[in-house]
Formats: structure tokens, C-alpha cells, sequence
């Protein structure tokens, strides 16, 4: 009987291959899709779950606000971590790390520009589960100068050689003694590092400020502590050592600071929440996104449902045209439960080749699907003995959801009236069946109005005027590597006709600022200023076109504008002054105790220094002597001659940089990095919408071939009657129309509110296009009656007597 | 007498990958307007074929067709509908109504398919139904209706845009002799007005009826009855 089964189904699915080829491939690429994405989610919820006291790690940030800007940062003062484990028994153990920057780090004759080079505290390794191969969790990081490699970055530098008591040399003319190697840093950690160095390497790092913070403080709590009690007695302490000092630095207690408006609090977040819910200034890495995972968890599910769905309706329309088939075998005997097995061994049998297929799929997309999403993903389906089971039950369900309604509805008629073809006229118009459809196309057009908009944002954020010029803008790393010549530098290069200015800067936009708290003279002690500073030289707004709106720049003709300072249009507002020229502003400076004063010389228009995703804050600018410590030089050259700028830059640059590395990279590029997680969102929205729609018109080519065979009979009437075909293609037209129309008055709403939504994270937006919609709106009427065009005109074509004999 | 239509060595073949069926075997015969027509013959013989052919529904394999003087055997699907809505109505065994319409609809279909204005619609599907005595079911739909309701919905539908010539195929097979009887008096009155009739029957009461009997025999004439008359 089984055999008889399997034949009947092979030869179904043989003598329909068009039909068979669409009905699994659309469940297969629906299954691979959601695999796909469940894997990114099982990734992204499992961030920290490697360390073993990881339940009991948390993280301390700061929050509050200083005057008008509003501060929630990760860095905390140095003195934090010592004395919270110390006075309180609730915290066992805390360690502090210290985001590093690139550097150059050379071993003999290799050198290696590192980005991942850290420093940490020396129970890092007690705290954390970095299971080390060689070296001593406690001793490791205890002496200056120590640092803990990984497996990868032991075999860069030392191949086979033995890493413990090598000497590493940096740029920055440090050395590191190798003292011991852990194992590579997952991928799923919310910070990475490829070297760990000690953190009393600096002698500065023991000191007693508690009002600058650079450091990340972990701590392992005891086991059952209240986390709202323990964040309420840091805040307490923490007070008591920052209060004086507020005193002693800025002239002004606690009460002064809290009563104008002032705040300043601390706040725990566990370690495994930090990948998914954090979202801080200075964060190490990119986090991900809670409500991303979310809203891509319902999109696995719903491809997977629609998916599911699809193939249902395919499998359905396909067995109502097996009613004879159903009739013959029950008049011979075939019993109603025979009937279900035969039914649902057919279904689950496809789910079985789809899944197979999938895959397949699954091996072509994933390495695709990393590049976009920054993942090492691995699909080992059989990896783990657990897996099996998972997809054994994933076919049953999916084979039975889409088995059952032909199995269960078919094989419930009596066989005369199977075979008499009444049952056609019972296989009624489901609403069911056209809701679901209707549904799939309003999720496809909301996300094709969504694409178009957020592609319109990106276009935007590409093309806007953010008052400083970014293209051909090409900027040298590590401006510090010409000591004192960095005037010469620039003036050599200035040599060659295409190479237009330069100009040496701390930081350049897109880069993080520093902030300070500033005083206006004149103003109440406590009214408190955070602004962002940046230190540039003489040819600043002559290289970026940064627009002067009032005053003057500074000038090599002033001598003592190293007190000068410029303010943007923000910043002049934030103080709000009417005529800033002249007037002195307070900084307090790194030292302790002491305060700088400047002269306001002049006001800058407002650059966005920042990601269009703000507004643009308030910016004071200081000038960079040639003595200070530089970053970077940002050229501008002319666009045609850039290989040749390049080459002549590098030759001064070798020239002049003490073996420093030629390192450089383009300010246009560099701004778009701020963009990257958008850019991202855009590319997912379009290969979701893409996915939806391919769906969507499964799912309509399967109504259509469902409705169109069950009217088979009503257009062979009609053409008796005289209709034309194009009147019936018309009229199936009309009929289809009428839900993909619902569907744009479903999805444009949706597609409003969620544009609306992600459009409020950029100060700088475009509206919302109108045209878009009912450009979709068109769109998919098209393309649906494209699909459906397949079945209409067949059916419309044929000849009414087949039609009526059918019946 | 004026001829309706002609047939000369109307063939149909019908061919599968392996096999040749021949349905309608060099035919020839001539219909006068206001004829009533029986064609007879067992199941296989070709007579539903025929039918299909004369009502233009299907085009023969070989020979010719003249339907009111005008050869249409190779008329192609677009012509042969014009002529057809013109000029034919249909009447078959199961009825064929379509569900999802109401009695009114069902019948109001082949005058919208002729551009009727919707007035004079209203005005002969009224007139239609009231002949068929169904007004009081216009409303209806075809499954709620007896089965020899249906039928006399579908020959309302079949004489609504005053055909010259109704073709029915089988019109009371599914009927009990009752509703049978009752839809053959109904055709028998509309002979009577000058429409010409050509049934496809089983029934010697049903053909009873006809002025005529053509019996097929294996796609071909075996016999011509033209003695009967009424």
C-alpha cells in the first residue's frame, strides 16, 4: 500500500514538475531564510554566555546631565572600582579595562597595525573566563609592561616560537613582555582584544580623580545580591569622594551641582545584557539591538508561516484536482484513514526534498549573510545529536500543517459525490485562504515603501551639505610620528600643484570628542556648560571650508591664541550670547585644580561633526600648537591627480615619520562608517522586501491556481455565453486586484508609522515620500497580475467544451 | 423553408499521443429554420460532438460547415463567439448555471456579453423568466433551486437574446420525468413560436417531441426520420 502511495505521489510530482519545482522550492528557500535568520538570533542572545561567573558580572555606567547636554557613558573614574570593592561586601571582585587605540606593534621584523590592543586590570582573568594556555590567571597582568596575547596573535608574531618572555615594542616606543596567551575571544563577546596589556603600565592610572573618566569597571557581585541596594550604596559612596573635589575643582557642592539642575548617577547593567540592551557612549564595540532581534524574530517566523502556508495552498489546489483520483480510490475501498496516511505521506515527503534543498540554499547564503551581517555563522545541521530530533519534528509539523487540509477535507466525501465532481462546488471561496495572501502582500509592500524610504535617507545623508568639505579629503594617521615637524611636513607636501592645503587636528569629524564642562564668565559658578572641544592648527578651516561666520580664525599673526578659542553657532546659542566676541569661557583643565581661561575670537557655522543622527552640539575650538600631540593631518588634494598626491605624500612621509607606517584613509569614507548599522537596515529591508514579495506571489500563484480551476466551469459558461477571453482575464483581474489594492491600504500606514519612526533617529531627515506609495501601490498591482496572468489566460484560452466536460 | 444550416462530410477526430478516436465520421445533413430536431444514438456516438460543432463551440476536423449561408468551419474562436452570441442559446444536461450569480444574473449574462443597455436588459429578462414562470425565484441562487427549476433557469438563459436556433444536450437526463415533461413543453412552445430546436436526447419521450429524429450510429447517420410529423 505504501509502495502504491509513493509511485502515485513520484508521478504527481513528476507529471507536475512547474508546479512541484515552485511548491518546494518556495518552502525551501523559506525554510533556509528563517534558518538562517534564527541562527543570527540564537548568536546574538547567546553575547557573554562563556564566562562562568557571567551571571554575576555587571558593568557600572554613569548617567546625567551637565547644564543642557545630557551625558550616559560607559567610562568611569579610576578610582571606582578600588574603592567600591573595597568598602562594600557585596561586590567581590572588580576589574577595570581600558579601551586602547591602533598601534603599531613589531616583534624582529614583523610589524602588525593592532586595533584590538587593550588594558585591564590584573585579575582581568579571575573576573573573566578567557581560559589561558599559557601563564598564570593571577599573575599575568600584575607587572607593568606585561601582556596577555591570543593564540591567533601569538602565531602572527612568534609562528612556532615559544610567546612567554618576548618582547613586543610598540610605536608609541613601549615595550610588552609577553607574560602569557589565552585562547582567541569569541566571536560572541561585547568586547574583543588581540593583545591585553597591564593597566599600571601608566603610572597616571592609581590617581585619586574621580571627575575623569576613561575606564570600564566590572564587577562580580556575591552570589543572591540585591542589584538595586548595591546601585544605591555606590551612589552613596561614590558621592562622598566626588563631592569634595567638585568643591575643590569647580568651586561648588553637591547641593549647588544637584539644585541647578545638575546630575550625576550610577547605574549596573549585567554582563549579558550589555550586547542586546546597551547602547552607551564609548562603548567598545557596536552593540546589537534588542528590538532588532525581536522584529527579526517575528520575520523568521512569518517567512517561515507564509512559507508554510504557501505550500498548503499550492498542495490543496493541487489535490482538489485530484478528486476523481480520491472518488476512484474510495469506491474501490480505500478507507478514510488510508486516504489521510496517503495525503499527509505525500506532504511530508516534499517538506523532506525541501528540506534537503534548503540546505543547500542554506550552504550558498550563509557566507553571503555574514559578510552583510558581520557574523561568522556555521550551519552544521548535524552537528549535534539534538539537531536531528529539531528537524524531524520541523518536517513532521510542516508536513502535517500542509498535508492536512487536503487530507482531512478531501477524503471526507462520500465517492459518488467525489466522483459525480460535485465537490467542486464545495471547495468554497476561502477567506481564509485569500486573508492570508492579502496579509503576506501588505507585509511585502510595507517593507517595499520602507526600502524606498530608507534608501532615500541614505541617498540623503550621502549628498547633504554638512558644512565642511568630505570629499577628496584624504587623511594621514598618526601625526604624532613627526614630533615637532609637522609644519615642515605639511609645507613639503604643499609642494605638489594638486595638494590644495592640509591641516594637523586632535580629532576630526566622525571621530569621538572629548567634552569638558564650560563656564561663561560673568554667569552663576554653577551654570555649567558641556561642550565638545577640538584642537586644530592655523590651516583648519581653510582645508575642511569650514564657513566663519563672525570674528576671525586663528592666526600665526596673534601671538597667544593658544587662549583663543572659536565657538560654533550651537555653542553660542548654548551660552546664550548675542555678541560672543570677547568674552572669556572657563575650562577646567586635566590638572588638578586648575582652570584655563579663553577668549572667544570668533564664531564658526554649524558643521556636523557628528552623525546626521543628531543635531550639532555645541563645539569649542582650541588651536594645536606644533609641540602638541596630533593625530592627524587631513589633506585636500585634487580629485584627478589622487594616485599621484598619494605617492608624493608617502614619500615626505617616509621621509619624515621615523619609520612610522604610511597609514591613511579618505574623509568621505570615514564619515560613512557612522552610517554603517543604516546602511545595513537597508540592505536587510531590501533583501527582506525582495523575500517577502517572492512569497507573496507564491502564495497569489497558488490562490490563483486554486480559484481559477475552482471557476473553471463558470468561464466555460461564460465563453458559451460569448464573454471574450479578455474579458475574462479581465474579470480574474478584477477579482485579484481588489486584495492587492486592500493590501496598500493595509501597508501604507504600517509603512508610515515604522518610516516615521526610524526617520526620528537622524536630526536630519527627509520627508517621507508620498509618491512612493502609490508608486508600490502600481507596482504590485503589476507584477500580481503578472503572476496571475499565468493561470487567467490559460483558462481564458481554453476551449469551454473541455471546461464544461470537465464537470 | 429557409435552411438554418447545413453540414458537408463534417468530420471530428480526436487524437491522444497513441490513439485516433473518430467522433463524427463525413456527416452531412440540413436544418430548416423552425425545426425541431431529435439527434439520437448510444453514448459514444458522436451526437454531443455534433452538437458542439453546430453550436460552434468546437470546429470540425474536416468538411464544412454553413451556418445561415455562411461557412464557419474555420472560423476562428473570436468570430464563431460573435456569431454564437447572436444567434444560439444552450441548454445542457446539468444545467450549468454558474453558483455564484442569482436566477436574474444567470440570466441576464448573454445579453451583457451582446452590449444590451442594462433597461432593455431588465426589460427581456423579466420577460424571460415570467415565460420560464421563475419570476418569483429571481432572486434565488441555482443550489437553492429544484433541479427542474435550474433547468428552466438555464432555458430562460438560452432564449433571453431571442436565438434563431437553441441547442440542447440532454436537457432532461437530470430531471425526473415531471420537470422533464414541463422543460420539454417549454421548448415545444418556443418551436411553435419559430425557434429552431436541435436536442440531444436518450429519450424516445423527449424525442417524441421533435418534428425529426437523426439517429448516429458510431459518428455517422444511420437513420433520418422525416416522416414525423406533428
Amino acid at each position: 500500500m505504501f509502495k502504491n502511495y509513493l509511485k502515485v505521489a513520484l508521478r504527481n510530482l513528476s507529471r507536475h514538475k512547474a508546479f512541484s519545482i515552485i511548491n518546494i522550492v518556495g518552502l525551501a528557500l523559506g525554510i533556509a531564510i528563517s534558518l538562517t535568520i534564527f541562527l543570527w538570533i540564537q548568536d546574538e542572545l547567546s553575547y557573554d554566555d562563556f564566562h562562568e561567573k557571567g551571571d554575576r558580572i555587571y558593568r557600572l555606567t554613569v548617567s546625567g546631565s551637565l547644564g543642557k547636554e545630557q551625558f550616559n557613558t560607559i567610562n568611569t573614574a579610576a578610582p571606582t572600582a578600588r574603592v567600591i570593592a573595597n568598602t562594600l561586601p557585596d561586590v567581590r571582585l572588580s576589574t577595570r579595562i581600558l579601551k586602547g587605540w591602533q598601534k603599531q606593534v613589531s616583534y624582529k621584523d614583523r610589524i602588525f597595525s593592532e586595533d584590538y590592543f587593550q588594558y585591564a586590570d590584573s585579575n582581568f582573568f579571575q573576573l573573566f573566563s578567557f581560559p589561558l594556555l599559557e601563564g598564570d590567571p593571577e599573575k599575568v597582568l600584575r607587572k607593568p609592561n606585561s601582556v596577555v596575547i591570543t593564540q591567533t596573535t601569538a602565531s602572527r608574531y612568534f609562528d612556532q616560537e615559544n610567546p612567554i618572555g618576548k618582547e613586543l615594542i610598540s610605536d608609541e616606543g613601549r615595550n610588552y613582555i609577553v607574560t602569557g596567551v589565552c585562547k582567541d575571544v569569541p566571536n560572541n563577546s561585547h568586547f574583543h582584544f588581540d593583545l591585553i596589556a597591564s593597566l599600571n603600565t601608566f603610572d597616571w592610572i592609581s590617581d585619586n580623580n574621580w571627575l575623569q573618566q576613561y575606564f570600564a569597571t566590572y564587577f562580580v557581585v556575591k552570589p543572591g545580591c540585591n542589584i538595586n541596594n548595591l546601585k544605591e550604596k555606590i551612589q552613596t559612596l561614590a558621592m562622598q569622594y566626588i563631592g569634595p573635589q567638585l568643591e575643590e575643582f569647580l568651586g561648588f557642592t553637591v547641593d549647588e551641582f544637584d539644585s541647578a539642575g545638575n546630575k550625576y548617577e550610577f547605574s549596573l547593567q549585567a554582563l549579558r545584557d550589555i550586547h542586546l540592551h546597551s547602547n552607551l557612549e564609548a562603548e567598545f564595540e557596536q552593540n546589537g539591538n534588542f528590538s532588532f532581534v525581536l522584529v527579526f524574530s517575528i520575520i523568521a517566523i512569518f517567512i517561515l508561516f507564509m512559507a508554510c502556508i504557501n505550500f498548503m495552498n499550492l498542495t490543496t489546489s493541487r489535490s482538489a484536482a485530484r478528486t476523481r483520483e480520491i472518488g476512484i480510490r474510495k469506491a474501490l475501498g480505500s478507507s478514510r484513514k488510508q486516504l489521510i496516511v496517503q495525503f499527509l505521506t505525500e506532504s511530508i515527503g516534499m517538506t523532506l526534498l525541501a528540506l534537503i534543498l534548503a540546505f543547500a540554499i542554506m550552504e550558498i547564503i550563509l557566507p553571503h549573510f555574514n559578510e552583510l551581517a558581520e557574523k561568522n555563522l556555521v550551519f552544521q545541521p548535524f552537528s549535534k545529536w539534538l539537531h536531528a530530533p529539531v528537524f524531524f519534528l520541523l518536517i513532521l509539523i510542516i508536513g502535517l500543517l500542509s498535508g492536512s487540509y487536503p487530507a482531512y477535507f478531501l477524503s471526507s466525501f462520500s465517492p459518488l459525490s467525489v466522483l459525480s465532481g460535485k465537490i467542486r462546488q464545495r471547495i468554497k471561496k476561502s477567506y481564509m485562504r485569500s486573508g492570508l495572501v492579502l496579509f503576506q502582500f501588505a507585509i511585502s509592500i510595507t517593507l517595499i515603501i520602507s526600502t524606498i524610504n530608507i534608501f532615500n535617507q541614505l541617498r540623503f545623508i550621502d549628498q547633504k551639505d554638512i558644512g565642511i568639505s568630505k570629499n577628496h579629503i584624504m587623511v594621514i594617521e598618526h601625526a604624532y610620528s613627526l614630533r615637532g615637524k609637522k609644519e615642515e611636513f605639511k609645507n613639503r607636501i604643499k609642494q605638489h600643484k594638486s595638494i590644495l592645503d592640509a591641516t594637523t587636528s586632535f580629532t576630526l569629524p566622525g571621530d569621538r570628542f572629548s567634552s569638558s564642562s564650560h563656564h561663561l564668565e560673568g554667569t552663576p559658578e554653577d551654570e555649567l556648560h558641556l561642550m565638545h572641544w577640538i584642537h586644530v592648527d592655523y590651516d583648519f578651516i581653510s582645508t575642511m571650508d569650514v564657513r566663519l561666520k563672525r570674528g576671525r580664525f586663528f592666526s600665526k599673526n596673534v601671538p597667544g591664541d593658544t587662549l583663543s578659542i572659536l565657538l560654533n553657532e550651537a555653542a553660542v546659542k548654548d551660552f546664550g550670547l548675542d555678541n560672543p566676541i570677547g568674552k572669556k569661557v572657563n575650562r577646567p583643565s586635566g590638572d588638578e585644580g586648575m582652570t584655563q581661561k579663553f577668549t572667544v575670537i570668533g564664531v564658526v557655522e554649524d558643521f556636523n561633526y557628528e552623525s546626521l543622527h543628531r543635531d550639532v552640539r555645541p563645539l569649542v575650538i582650541n588651536l594645536l600648537n606644533e609641540d602638541d600631540y596630533a593625530r592627524f593631518i587631513a589633506v585636500k588634494i585634487k580629485a584627478k591627480d589622487k594616485a599621484e598626491c598619494i605617492k608624493h605624500i608617502e614619500k615626505e612621509w617616509v621621509d619624515m615619520a621615523h619609520g612610522q607606517a604610511f597609514l591613511y584613509f579618505f574623509l568621505d569614507s570615514y564619515l560613512d562608517r557612522l552610517y554603517k548599522e543604516d546602511k545595513q537596515t537597508g540592505q536587510l529591508f531590501f533583501i527582506f522586501s525582495m523575500l517577502a514579495i517572492f512569497i507573496a506571489l507564491l502564495g497569489l500563484y497558488g490562490l490563483s491556481t486554486f480559484i481559477t480551476g475552482q471557476r473553471t466551469k463558470e468561464i466555460g459558461i461564460r465563453k458559451v455565453l460569448g464573454a471574450s477571453e479578455i474579458s475574462i482575464v479581465l474579470m480574474l483581474w478584477k477579482d485579484f486586484s481588489r486584495w492587492v489594492l486592500l493590501a496598500n491600504l493595509i501597508a501604507w500606514p504600517l509603512a508610515w508609522v515604522f518610516l516615521d519612526h526610524w526617520l526620528k533617529n537622524f536630526a536630519f531627515n527627509v520627508e517621507i515620500s508620498l509618491v512612493s506609495f502609490p508608486l508600490v501601490a502600481i507596482a504590485t498591482l503589476v507584477i500580481a497580475l503578472l503572476t496571475i496572468s499565468v493561470q487567467s489566460v490559460q483558462s481564458a484560452l481554453s476551449n469551454p467544451v473541455e471546461a464544461l466536460k470537465y464537470e | 423553408m429557409e435552411t438554418l444550416l447545413q453540414t458537408r462530410e463534417l468530420s471530428k477526430i480526436f487524437r491522444t499521443d497513441e490513439v485516433e478516436t473518430v467522433a463524427l465520421n463525413k456527416v452531412s445533413l440540413d436544418i430548416q429554420k423552425g425545426e425541431f430536431v431529435a439527434v439520437m444514438g448510444p453514448s459514444g456516438c458522436g451526437k454531443s460532438t455534433l452538437l458542439n460543432i453546430l453550436g460552434m463551440l468546437d470546429n470540425p476536423s474536416n468538411g464544412k460547415y454553413f451556418f445561415q449561408n455562411e461557412e464557419v468551419s474555420t472560423y476562428k474562436e473570436r468570430k464563431r463567439s460573435l456569431l454564437r452570441k447572436a444567434n444560439i442559446g444552450f441548454v445542457f444536461q446539468n444545467f450549468n448555471l454558474i453558483d455564484e450569480l442569482n436566477v436574474y444574473e444567470n440570466v441576464e449574462l448573454p445579453l451583457i456579453y451582446l452590449g444590451i443597455g442594462s433597461h432593455d436588459r431588465k426589460a427581456k429578462v423579466e420577460e424571460a423568466l415570467e415565460k420560464m414562470n421563475m419570476t418569483h425565484r429571481q432572486r434565488s441562487f441555482p443550489l437553492q433551486l429544484s433541479g427542474g427549476q435550474q433547468q428552466r433557469v438555464a432555458v430562460a438563459r438560452a432564449v433571453v437574446a431571442n436565438p434563431s436556433l437553441i441547442l440542447a444536450d440532454e436537457p432532461t437526463g437530470n430531471l425526473d420525468s415531471t420537470h422533464g415533461e414541463e422543460v420539454m413543453n417549454l421548448l415545444e412552445s418556443l418551436n411553435r413560436n419559430g425557434t429552431t430546436i436541435v436536442i440531444v436526447t436518450h429519450s424516445e419521450r423527449d424525442a417524441d417531441y421533435s418534428q425529426r429524429i437523426i439517429r448516429l450510429f458510431d459518428g455517422k447517420i444511420i437513420h433520418e426520420n422525416f416522416f414525423k410529423q406533428k
